[in-house]
């Protein structure tokens, strides 16, 4: 009967980094800064009352909704719109360059030329412009409010049929930078 | 005579005895290890995400970790990067995982490329988590990360999230 006898090698090293690290982690960190979105909301529509025909073609100022040309009588109103969005960001408001108002019957149009103004109170301080900057600090997280108003010029011809008329014009308020 | 006769079985009996008791015969063997010691693998943040200032006005907004452009937001931002460190020229299996953390409501989702050269981040290679790479020949590895925050359902207020990036030897 024989016995076979292994004999172990054991080694064992007694240095500094005895057995190297084979595994290793850390974190990479993401953030972001999330600012509110632009809202538009209309408040009041743009009437021009009524209007005659004659030689100067109606215009009202979307400063202070007053008519600066051409005659009418009856309620006018500037059109108004309250925008919200992140304090200290510019915004550009854009809108189609005419709109052709027309009748519920009948082909006569009378083509609509929008202007704007802007201020940051809803009843004073209106600037004529299409680009405005919300008040507070750029990044800041709370919605900020500013106010536009839309007037504009009507082009009326002496073929221009009588009647009312009206239209809708899309308003875009886009911010510049986000 | 009989006396002698005895005399000999006895010897031969012990003889057997002793031969049938044998001592064991030992045999030694060596058994040989290779161990090779390598560098403890490291792993490095360099940069740390970041998608800068954004609206919510959009679903999702995706940072390309390639080229660091965002589409949307103010552009202020920063893609992700990781350097891995061990010995030259041996295989490393790299895994990560997004980790949400509480509170927030916006989700993340990372893109990740990796490249042998510091430079190599526009050419880098998609990086599945699990993927196995190799170390260049000085023992790094260049990683960068990107990805897709969704912010549909998210409110204002800072966002912050977590990539866990993992190496292991790949023995």
């Amino acid at each position: 009967m024989k016995r076979l006898i292994l004999t172990t090698l054991t080694v064992c090293l007694l240095t500094g980094a005895a057995f190297a690290q084979s595994t290793a982690n850390d974190d990479v960190t993401v953030s972001a800064n999330l600012v509110p979105a632009i809202t538009v909301t209309q408040t009041a529509n743009l009437a021009f009352g009524n209007v005659a025909r004659g030689s100067t073609n109606p215009v009202m100022s979307p400063i202070n909704g007053n008519l600066t040309a051409g005659a009418s009588t009856g309620s006018s109103t500037v059109g108004q719109l309250t925008v919200t969005g992140a304090p200290g960001e510019a915004v550009t408001i854009s809108a189609p360059s005419s709109l052709n108002l027309t009748q519920s019957s009948g082909t006569s149009l009378i083509v609509f030329t929008p202007s704007f103004a802007e201020s940051a109170s809803a009843s004073t301080g209106y600037s004529a412009g299409s680009t405005f900057t919300f008040s507070g600090s750029q990044g800041g997280t709370s919605a900020a409010t500013h106010y536009v108003r839309v007037g504009g010029t009507l082009n009326i011809s002496g073929a221009t049929a009588s009647g009312a008329y009206t239209g809708t014009l899309t308003v875009t308020v886009t911010y510049d930078s986000l | 005579m009989q006396k002698r006769w005895s005399l000999f079985v006895w010897l031969l009996a012990s003889f057997w005895v002793c031969a049938g008791v044998a001592q064991p015969v030992q045999v030694t063997e060596t058994a040989s290890t290779n161990i090779k010691i390598v560098s403890a693998i490291q792993i490095t943040v360099l940069n740390n995400v970041d998608f800068g200032t954004l609206a919510l006005d959009a679903s999702s907004v995706t940072l390309n970790p390639k080229t660091g452009a965002v589409t949307a937001g103010n552009g202020a931002v920063s893609v992700g990067r990781v350097r891995i460190e061990g010995e030259a020229a041996q295989g490393v299996i790299i895994s990560y995982q997004a980790v949400a953390l509480p509170n927030q409501t916006a989700t993340f989702t990372p893109s990740v490329i990796g490249a042998q050269g510091v430079k190599g981040q526009s050419n880098a290679t998609a990086l599945a988590s699990g993927t196995a790479v190799t170390l260049n020949r000085n023992g790094r590895y260049h990683v960068w990360v990107g990805g897709d925050l969704n912010v549909a359902s998210a409110s204002t207020g800072a966002f912050s999230g977590r990539v866990t990036i993992t190496a292991a030897y790949n023995f």
